[in-house]
């Protein structure tokens, strides 16, 4: 298994919580598995509340209305209060249903999501395990997903849910080979899969940022944006779920928390392919402003968490606008733009970042001497 | 090859040129957004929409002509023009026990407001009338709420006394009509005196129409004011015209200003003018101004009258700067 730098936020915990020292032995690993546990599934709903009100505000800006307005000031408290109605609900298992899939298949879309929490770092030290496998680690992590809405599809036994689960089969697979290229392309550029390893390179002037080190970096930029948009089957890639012609796909014959539960984990997916873009291209947690990036103490931690966060939100927004912009594409459209469009651009964007990184290592464009050795 | 990239080309433009309407869509928001937080704050109703009625009651003469108006028969009167019913709301020379509508039925066609020679009823602006049970579609005007079983008791409770009402008042006439009758015989006997009686006729008319109401109860309250009512009307029609300029005091001057015509005459006609111009109605698009003037023009119909309105002032000020001029 993989090593684990000693910053990493298990070890850290075990710091913070003396008292699980004191429980006997054979009760520590769980302990700890929990209450690491907790901290990804607290990110993941809390991005879920506000991502959910965020797209309503959105959309509804977007469409010249107001959105939520009855619950909290802005009708913030809104997606709560839709979060406990649904809680609420019936839980309704079809009777032809195959049961233990059905309760499953949630679950295990979750579990996806929850998975690829683990590494994303939020700080240097703020990691749950900073594999030295990272990228390649999300990459396989990604896929589970998938299992849970193909779990889903089948075990509800409605031709609807069968369709938009076979749909969302064959997209992601289709759109994982780009996804592919372009995190290669970034491993070329940083030589490291860990992901703190691809951040740290980033560091110094926002010069310094992977989409800045060659001439094609912005390609794989778009195309990993395009890609991770398929990935999160959100609009114009939303043919799963495409309410005018499945109903509503995989989740048609889900309700309440079942339903709330594959909600919560297309947010949290959502998040963590932001996050990812901010990481992989625009430096991840560091703002790009040498004397802000080299603060220390907890202020240096809530301003590099901060910068995270935002460039995630900026991400965020950038889907939900794509979403409330665009229609949805045609089957065939998805694979044309898949297999005639982002893998040959990717291919030669790779070639290219590869010839550049064996001609001019290091720095990108710094090593051309347009701003030289700024911060680092 | 060259589609290929073109046809890239045209996608890329084709988004970002979407994107950016989206975006400035979202960035003016503010500006645009037509939401109506509905039951927090309401849109502006127009003026003349239909929404449930609203009576004003003290201008009723209850003569049921916007029930026998009403295309669905969903209004309901009762009450008398006989004498002053205990516990009853006043209306002008009428006491109204009952005056319910059932928006269950109404259709809100507006045809009851229509033949109202007072122009008392009026549709309003309340529109969202929500209830749980059938009965609650039924609304007191006199009271501007559900019509209830209380209100009911009372309507049941009083018809007795209606009807003791309508009998003293039958009575009466009748004692009346055949005074009248021993006086026509009087006076068809001297023939000279034919001129004298010219001026009893209206009497001896409505005395003529006390008998068949006699005859037939309830038919005969609203016959009985519309006869009452035609001799009061025609005169309105009348002053029409000049009634139009006196309403609006501001054009009424300039009129009477150029016109110095024979003196006396001009003061003469002008006197009898602002009485009777308010009561005319004048063009009925001007509702609001309209109703103002109708309640003055039934009152002031009473001389020494001490309710003047500031429009009456306005009309009667009219003939004063004439006679200043004169
Ligand atoms: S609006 Fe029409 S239906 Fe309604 S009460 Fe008046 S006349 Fe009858
Ligand atoms: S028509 Fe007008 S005055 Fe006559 S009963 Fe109806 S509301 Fe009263």
């Amino acid at each position: 298994m993989p090593e684990t730098t000693t910053g990493a936020l298990i070890y850290q915990i075990l710091e913070l919580l003396p008292f699980l020292k004191e429980l006997p032995e054979f009760l520590h690993i769980p302990m700890l598995m929990f209450v690491t546990g907790l901290i990804p599934v607290t990110v993941i709903s809390l991005v879920g509340l506000v991502g959910v009100y965020m797209e309503r505000k959105v959309s509804a800006f977007m469409q010249i209305r107001l959105g939520p307005m009855e619950y909290g000031p802005w009708g913030t408290l809104q997606t709560l209060a839709d979060g406990i109605k649904l809680m609420g609900k019936e839980d309704i298992i079809p009777r032809e249903a195959d049961k233990p899939l059905f309760i499953l298949a949630p679950i295990a879309a979750f579990v996806g999501v929850f998975l690829l929490f683990i590494a994303i770092p939020f700080d240097r030290d703020i990691i749950v395990v900073d594999l030295n496998v990272g990228i390649f680690y999300l990459a396989a992590v990604a896929s589970i997903e998938v299992v849970g809405i193909i779990m889903a599809g089948w075990a509800s036994n409605n031709k609807w849910s069968l369709l938009g689960a076979m749909r969302e089969a064959a997209q992601v697979v289709a759109y994982e080979i780009p996804v592919g290229i372009c995190l290669v392309t970034v491993v070329i550029v940083s030589g490291s899969f860990s992901m703190v390893d691809i951040v740290e390179e980033q560091k110094g002037l926002f010069l310094n940022w992977f989409i800045f080190r060659n001439p094609v970096m912005w390609v794989v930029f778009i195309a990993f944006i395009i890609a991770s948009l398929a990935e999160l089957k959100r609009a114009p890639f939303d043919l799963p779920e495409a309410e005018s012609e499945l109903v509503s796909g995989f989740h048609t014959e889900y309700s309440g928390m079942r339903f709330s539960i594959f909600f919560i984990a297309e947010y949290g997916a959502m998040f963590v392919a932001s996050a990812l873009i901010a990481i992989l291209f625009l430096g991840g947690y560091y703002t790009g402003i040498p004397f802000l990036d080299n603060i220390d103490g907890i202020l240096g931690i809530l301003i590099r968490v901060g910068a995270l966060f935002g460039k995630a939100f900026a991400f965020l927004f950038l889907q939900m606008w794509i979403r409330w912009t665009l229609p949805r594409i045609r089957l065939d459209q998805m694979f044309y733009l898949c297999y005639k469009v982002l893998v040959p651009f990717g291919f030669v964007a790779m070639i290219i970042t590869a010839f550049w990184q064996m001609v001019l290592p290091g720095d990108g464009f710094m090593s051309l001497g347009w701003a030289p050795g700024l911060g680092k | 090859m060259g589609t290929y990239f073109r046809e890239i080309y045209k996608v890329s433009k084709s988004i970002v040129t979407g994107m950016g309407i989206t975006w400035r869509y979202f960035v003016n928001a503010k500006k645009r957004i037509v939401t109506i937080q509905y039951p927090h704050e309401k849109a502006k109703i127009p003026s003349r929409h239909r929404g449930t009625h609203f009576l004003e009651t003290e201008k009723c003469i209850l003569c049921y002509q916007c029930s026998n108006a009403c295309p669905v028969d969903c209004i309901y009167i009762e009450g008398s023009r006989d004498g002053t019913v205990s516990g009853s709301h006043q209306g002008k020379g009428a006491s109204l026990t009952r005056f319910s509508i059932d928006y269950g039925l109404c259709i809100y066609c507006n045809l009851c407001c229509e033949p109202c020679p007072t122009e008392c009823i009026h549709m309003g602006q309340q529109f969202n009338l929500v209830s749980t049970r059938r009965d609650e579609m039924m609304n007191n005007l006199l009271t501007d709420k559900v019509y209830n079983e209380a209100d009911h008791k009372f309507v049941v409770g009083k018809r007795a006394e209606i009807d003791h009402l309508a009998e003293e008042k039958k009575r009466i006439k009748a004692e009346k009509a055949k005074a009248a009758a021993a006086a026509k015989k009087a006076a068809a006997a001297k023939k000279a005196a034919e001129e004298a009686a010219a001026g009893d006729k209206p009497e001896a008319k409505e005395a003529g129409a006390a008998k068949p109401a006699a005859k037939a109860e309830k038919p005969a309250a609203p016959a009985k004011p519309a006869a009452e009512a035609k001799p009061a009307a025609k005169p309105k029609t009348d002053s029409a015209p000049k009634a139009e300029g006196a309403a609006k005091p501001a054009p009424a001057k300039p009129k009477a200003d150029p016109a110095p015509k024979p003196d006396v005459k001009a003061e003469e006609g002008a006197k009898p003018a602002a009485p009777k111009a308010p009561p005319a109605k004048p063009a009925p698009e001007e509702k609001k101004e309209a109703d103002k003037p109708v309640t003055e023009s039934k009152e002031s119909a009473k001389p020494g009258d001490d309710k003047k309105k500031e429009d009456d002032k306005g009309s009667s000020s009219g003939p004063s700067e004439e006679e200043k001029k004169s």
